[in-house]
């Protein structure tokens, strides 16, 4: 059997898939910008150190910025530096504002092409492997955006007994992973060993979605090759997501507050093997990713091997709507000075819904049928409008998902799904001290 | 902001420096849908109940409707609240009305049942989605209450074979034994025939009458007619008592057509299969346990437990199945149980809910004399619903099975 077929996990929703009209467009190059603003901040920590002064003219590949606790910034492209602006980048919670340096691009973007390997990886020890991933620029592109060597650290600590690379994309429209396996597969197949061999780990996943299964027949050689074990999970929304991958694939649930480490399974993504790959062997940092351009309406729709800096608004060039950065379902993130960064996967144009005035929730109980974490939602949903804090925490609102399906089926239009993750986020930024008033502003006090 | 309205205000999410958006696409169905789709669901059994007891049972329905539109018109302009939700709740809550009451109650009693089931069973309560008790119910327990003649005679119509659908329910003669509503025409002057209800009849296996004999016999033949009555004898056969085409409210009696439409609903996801399978089986489990009493010699009354052991297996299944389909069981189970807001969210709280359900209106239906029995349970087990909704909760992922009973 090419594909082992696992369990499921509770709750969960059929989304429309919506991916029909990009699913089978290969990666090109984007189209030109002359502008691009590339964030010296992408991920959690301080923002890189500027190596090249205004005016410089630098070469595509070349090292402008250095790590100061983040991550190292090179040029996607050959340009001359600009000054430095300001940009949002999705971060863990919602989009970010991160300083930017302005590259006046010359050359075009590239096409992604075979690199030749340089430098053997196989042969490599684990600590050689790790010293090389410090560099390049990488970065995690999901969840908990940090440094690639950071992460593989934490996970080092944390005695992972599994890594699990995570291509299921279970939001509607965003297709940028699945092409990146299909036409690079052998490519994130070798970088999810490199991590793999990083974290010392033995057993490698990867999971995919069962409606796409066919499309990934080329990848079983590869897969083969280097042990990593294909899973085709079933098409329910959220099964991409970090949590409920580890519950079905590792048969362990997270413990409230913890990440997927702490039960031993490490989650990654495909674009982030595809870049370890690139700058472990063939020494090409990681300045690029594929976004999927897609939505409702009219646009260039396509997967664009894009630079980062690139403004996510003109990729739409001229639809109208509401411009979101990853997928439909929550959270999603809206920002107007948006630039592509390693966790951008997609840039969409979505028909803005109009103005629904809520209506009183009637009962119905879809919001905890359908929820995967099993949350009382609408209880928690009335905990914030009362400013009851304790309560929240007591019914568990740090177990949420932030899948967004609460207030996908609720039929009266509450937006459940922003109130319990405003409220886990209020609990874990500051568990101790937080007042009623904070969570609302006419509660008791 | 308020209670019933209100997304995050913006100014919140500034204090912390978060912000946390929704998704921005959404399932097609609203309130309006729901409430609509549970309509056109309800609709089904009062169309059986037109058919089987004709125009007076329209007439009827349409009292219930409109009155519960215009009431809640009136009301939410008296007292200068803003109507929530249009009146798509108000149509509902009149059909639910509909199907409760008797074909042949009189003009004011739908119209007294309807302002009750609107002010006080759900507008005092702050209107949709805030009431504890399912408001059709509250209308029909006021009715029973304050028109106790109307509302529960000895004796109930069915209209004839040659009648259906256009027949006067009023114009009955009574046949107290009419086993042969297949193939006969309508009395003389008449289009209706007027009997007792079925669960009046299987009252005489309670303690103070206790005027039967056996549950049934099953002698040969010839021997029947000199064989002193059974219970069982008393009632129209299995197939009409399922076909509906037996005395009762206008929406109770077809069975048949209240589980294809509670199948729609459960179909459409809003009604869980637990809650119609927990009522259903808790009732026919009290049924087949509770005792019944038989008149013995000496008009000494025996008390037999267990009655579906005291005769043969299919006498048994018989007798369960009467006393499933007499007193508005199925209907209750299917939708005035299911509908949302009054019931329990969880599958688990709904499977409590309703084994109370069954065992409480079979009690009632078994021992004490009341004309509803299974809208009188349902009231009652509303009452216990937000009790129901804290005592079970899924479990949370990420904790273990009863960790709250762990020590910490």
């Amino acid at each position: 059997m090419l594909l082992r077929q696992y369990g499921s996990f509770a709750g969960g929703i059929d989304l429309p898939d919506e991916k029909h009209s990009t699913l089978g467009m290969p990666i090109e190059p984007a189209a030109r910008q002359g502008v691009l603003r590339v964030p010296l901040a992408p991920c959690a920590g301080p923002p890189a150190r500027m190596l090249v002064p205004e005016g410089t003219r630098v070469s595509a590949g070349e090292r402008i910025a250095a790590a100061c606790g983040g991550v190292d910034v090179y040029a996607p492209c050959e340009g001359r530096i600009g000054k430095t602006v300001d940009v949002q980048v999705v971060s863990a919670v919602g989009v970010k504002h991160s300083p930017a340096i302005e590259l006046v691009a010359v050359g075009q973007m590239a096409p992604i092409r075979l690199l030749v390997p340089v430098f053997d990886w196989r042969a490599a020890s684990s600590r050689e492997i790790r010293t090389s991933l410090a560099g390049g620029g990488l970065t995690t592109a999901k969840g908990h955006i940090e440094p690639l060597n950071i992460w593989v650290e934490r996970g080092l600590r944390a005695c992972c007994k599994c890594i699990i690379a995570n291509v299921v994309e279970p939001q509607p429209y965003v297709t940028s992973d699945h092409r990146m396996l299909v036409e690079n597969g052998a490519e994130v197949i070798r970088g999810l060993m490199i991590i793999a061999k990083a974290l010392e780990v033995g057993q490698m996943l990867l999971a995919v979605d069962q409606r796409r299964v066919d499309q990934y027949r080329g990848l079983v050689g590869a897969a083969r090759a280097c042990n990593v074990a294909m899973v085709a999970l079933p098409a329910k929304y959220p099964a991409g997501n970090d949590t409920l991958l580890v519950k079905v694939l590792h048969r362990r649930e997270t413990p409230i507050g913890k990440e997927t480490f702490d039960v031993g399974a490490a989650v990654i993504d495909a674009s982030t093997c595809f870049a370890a790959y690139r700058w472990v062997a063939c020494q090409s940092p990681q300045t690029a990713r594929v976004v999927t351009v897609s939505g409702q309406g009219t646009m260039p729709r396509g997967n664009f091997w894009t630079p980062y800096g690139a403004d996510c608004q003109s990729m739409l060039q001229e639809a109208r709507g509401t411009m979101v950065i990853g997928g439909p379902m929550a959270p999603s993130y809206q920002a107007d000075n948006a630039v592509v960064c390693a966790a951008t996967d997609a840039v969409l144009n979505l028909k803005t819904p109009p103005a629904t005035t809520a209506t009183p929730c009637i009962r119905c109980g879809w919001c905890t049928d359908h929820c995967p974490a099993r949350l009382n939602v609408k209880g928690i949903s009335d905990a914030y409008e009362l400013g009851k804090i304790d309560r929240a925490r007591r019914l568990h609102a740090g177990a949420c998902i932030e899948c967004g399906v609460c207030s996908y089926v609720c039929p009266a239009r509450l937006g459940l799904c922003e109130r319990v993750v405003w409220i886990k986020r209020l609990l874990q930024q500051r568990p101790q001290q937080v007042r009623p008033q904070e969570l609302h502003p006419e509660a008791p006090p | 902001m308020s209670l019933l309205t209100g997304q995050p205000q913006a100014h919140h999410a500034t204090q912390i420096g978060m912000d946390v958006r929704g998704p921005l696409i959404c399932a097609p169905e609203s309130i309006r849908t729901v409430f609509i789709v549970t309509l056109a669901a309800a609709s089904a059994p009062l169309c059986a109940g037109i058919v089987l007891f004709g125009w007076r049972a329209a007439v009827v329905a349409a009292i219930c409707i409109g009155s519960c539109a215009n009431i809640e018109r009136l009301y939410y302009r008296v007292t200068r609240m803003p109507a929530l939700m249009g009146r798509s709740h108000a149509y509902l809550t009149g059909v639910l009305l509909a199907l409760t009451l008797p074909p042949t109650a009189p003009w004011y009693v739908p119209v007294v049942a309807s302002a009750f089931a609107i002010i006080v069973g759900k507008a005092v309560f702050g209107g949709v989605g805030h009431f504890l008790w399912q408001p059709a119910l509250v209308g029909r327990l006021a009715a029973a209450v304050l028109f106790a003649g109307a509302m529960n005679p000895e004796y109930w119509p069915v209209l004839a074979q040659d009648r259906l659908l256009w027949g006067d329910a009023d114009k009955g003669r009574i046949v107290d034994d009419w086993r042969k509503w297949h193939g006969s025409c309508a009395p003389e002057n008449a289009d209706a025939f007027v009997s007792r209800r079925s669960d009046v009849v299987l009252s005489g296996l309670r303690p103070s009458k206790a005027s039967y004999s056996a549950l049934a016999y099953l002698p040969p033949p010839n021997e029947l007619p000199k064989a002193p009555p059974a219970a069982l004898g008393q009632l129209p056969s299995m197939g009409e008592m399922l076909m509906g085409t037996v005395p009762g409210n206008i929406g109770e009696t077809c069975a048949i057509v209240i589980v294809v439409a509670g199948l729609y609903l459960i179909y459409r996801n809003y009604l869980k299969w637990q809650l119609p399978v927990a009522v259903l089986c808790s009732a026919a489990a009290v049924a087949a346990a509770a005792p019944v009493y038989l008149a013995g010699p000496d008009d000494v009354a025996i008390e037999v437990w267990w009655p579906v052991l005291h005769q043969e297996g299919e006498v048994a299944l018989t007798y369960v199945m009467y006393r499933l389909l007499s007193g508005g069981i199925v209907l209750s189970a299917f939708f005035l149980a299911g509908e949302s807001t009054s019931r329990p969210t969880g599958a688990g709280g709904q499977v409590i809910f309703g084994a109370g359900i069954g065992s409480l209106a079979m009690l009632l239906q078994l021992y004490v004399n009341t004309p509803i029995p299974a809208f009188m349970a349902v009231l009652a087990m509303n009452t216990l619903t937000p009790a129901l909704d804290s005592l079970w909760r899924p479990r949370v992922l990420g904790r273990r099975r009863f960790e709250f009973l762990r020590r910490k």
